[in-house]
């Protein structure tokens, strides 16, 4: 029966590998750890698949399930971080090659596992690195997260000889957005990321607590020139301080995009005093918001992109949220710069950045996605419009 | 005597020949590489058809030239629409130029070379 179980478990293993990248010192056999239940009338289970880094997380948790059949073994699990290079090979981080080992015994002091019955341990592991260094953004895109099990079976049972006592899981690890690393307009550099940044969340200062949810990824629309984004993003406010104003202090707000080579392009800057978060009309003034009778207040706003006046330069199409030398016209959508549709003709990430925001003056990444058709203005060859040119 | 005046003479054809020569090679290179990024800089985008900003395009252009010529010379522009085209709704709306460089530097020939530069539908 155990060695039906274990060949059914290996014909699995075997048609996952297919899909599954060669990582150094990795059997490149074994299979995704999504896709992957290793049996014994017992299973070591994962609901490991794809991360979304998120830069509070240091810690990752495996969850390995174990059953009966692998009572009084021993296992020891370690991890390491692998990051794919150009020429298909791989890197390994020795800063983050000690992120801690975990061992247990299965079935230890006695709590044997009963039959039919599975036990689940946590290995916990410490993601330092991203953390704390500086690394150059292409290895942040891709990578994995490795686990490695080692099971030891007792020295008094007899083990079949095709049972593996050595496990391997891998995780797909994409870190999305923003590293710290420099993102360069003209002469001006910025950091995009601080510490402070959030996708969303609930913040508390003092007596205001205010959520914000900007977590799900938007639609946006590319129409040829322009880019329509015509979405709000609610923003809650709870306060119980007479002195608290809802009102927005939104200062500033970048738009970047980045490329399908993973290259960031800052695109527009704006300087903003009134963009933008929509609140209640028939409120107005910040004492509208003020609990009158000690309770708390509560006030929904929305946080528009699109559907504001922006302006822009209808030849470079550089763009601003606020008019800034005469070229400049109103306008209700963000324009693509000439020459960008290189940039955009594959998906591309899209990224709103608000600073400032609310009463705790968050900064705010929204994340969008579009896909560039072709170019209004530009080549020839996949363009609407374009320039010909000879002597008259 | 009159060889002597002769040859002055031949001097000075040649030596207003070498001139006008070297005048024309650097305004024939002025006006043949006048950067089409310029020019495509000074069009509209912001209309269902892109067009010239006229004031934005002469404006560039004669700082181009008076920049890369110390010459004498005179720009002029001639826009058009062509006939059947696209039909744009304002007659300032234009989406063919043809820029004319002209420059009397010598008394004895006047330099005059026209470029057309075009807004045309492309293949996407």
């Amino acid at each position: 029966m155990l060695k039906q179980v274990l060949e059914t478990a290996l014909i699995i293993v075997l048609a996952d590998s297919a899909f599954s990248p060669d990582l150094p010192g990795i059997d490149g056999s074994l299979p995704t750890i999504t896709d992957y239940n290793f049996s014994m009338e017992v299973a070591a289970e994962t609901d490991f698949g794809t991360y979304d880094y998120d830069f509070d997380k240091t810690e990752f948790t495996l969850p390995i399930s174990i059953g009966s059949g692998y009572n009084d073994w021993t296992f020891t699990c370690t991890a390491g971080v692998y990051a794919p290079k150009d020429d298909g090979t791989y890197d390994t981080y020795p800063d983050n090659g000690d992120m801690g080992t975990y061992t247990f015994t299965v079935g230890k002091d006695g709590n044997e596992i009963m039959h039919g019955k599975t036990e689940t341990y946590e290995a916990k592991f410490t993601v330092g690195f991203f953390k704390n260094k500086d690394y150059e953004r292409e290895i942040w895109e891709h990578l994995y997260l490795v686990f490695f099990i080692d099971g030891t079976a007792p020295s008094d049972k007899v083990i079949p000889d095709d049972t593996p006592t050595s496990y391997t899981f891998y995780s797909e690890f994409i870190l999305r957005g923003f590293g710290k690393y420099k993102v360069k307009a003209g002469t001006k550099e910025f950091y995009p990321i601080d510490d402070h940044i959030v996708f969303g969340g609930t913040r508390e200062n003092g007596n205001v607590t205010e959520t914000v949810d900007f977590s799900s990824t938007k639609d946006a629309i590319c129409e040829e020139k322009y880019l329509s984004i015509n979405d709000s993003f609610d923003i809650a406010y709870t306060a119980t301080d007479r002195e608290y104003s809802a009102s927005p202090n939104i200062i500033d707000a970048w738009i970047y995009v980045v490329d399908p080579n993973n290259y960031f392009e800052y695109m527009h800057s704006a300087s903003v005093d009134n963009f933008a978060i929509s609140l209640d009309h028939e409120k107005k003034n910040s004492n509208d918001y003020i609990d009158k009778d000690g309770n708390t207040v509560q006030v929904t706003g929305s946080f528009w992109v699109g559907g504001e006046t922006y302006w822009v330069d209808p030849s470079t199409l550089t763009m601003s949220l606020k008019q800034e030398t005469r070229f400049y016209e109103e306008t209700t959508n963000f324009y693509f710069k000439v020459g960008y549709y290189d940039l955009i003709k594959e998906n591309c990430e899209f990224y709103f950045v608000a600073k400032d925001v609310g009463y705790n003056e968050a900064t705010y990444i929204i994340p969008l996605n579009f896909l560039g058709d072709h170019d209004y203005y530009g080549s020839c060859l996949d363009s609407d419009y374009c320039m010909h040119y000879g002597r008259g | 005597m009159a060889n002597m005046f002769l040859c002055i003479m031949f001097a000075c054809m040649f030596a207003q020949y070498f001139y006008i020569n070297l005048n024309v090679q650097i305004l024939n290179n002025a006006v043949e590489n006048l950067p089409v990024a310029l020019v495509s800089s000074c069009v509209d985008l912001r209309f269902d058809y892109p067009f010239f900003d006229q004031t934005k395009l002469e404006e560039c252009v004669g700082e181009y030239y008076d920049y890369s010529l110390k010459v004498v010379h005179e720009v002029s522009y001639s826009y058009y629409t062509r006939t059947g085209e696209i039909d744009l709704p304002d007659e300032n709306m234009a989406m063919g130029v043809d820029i004319t460089l002209t420059s009397s530097f010598s008394t004895f020939y006047t330099y005059s070379k026209t470029m057309f530069y075009e807004i045309v539908e492309g293949l996407a």
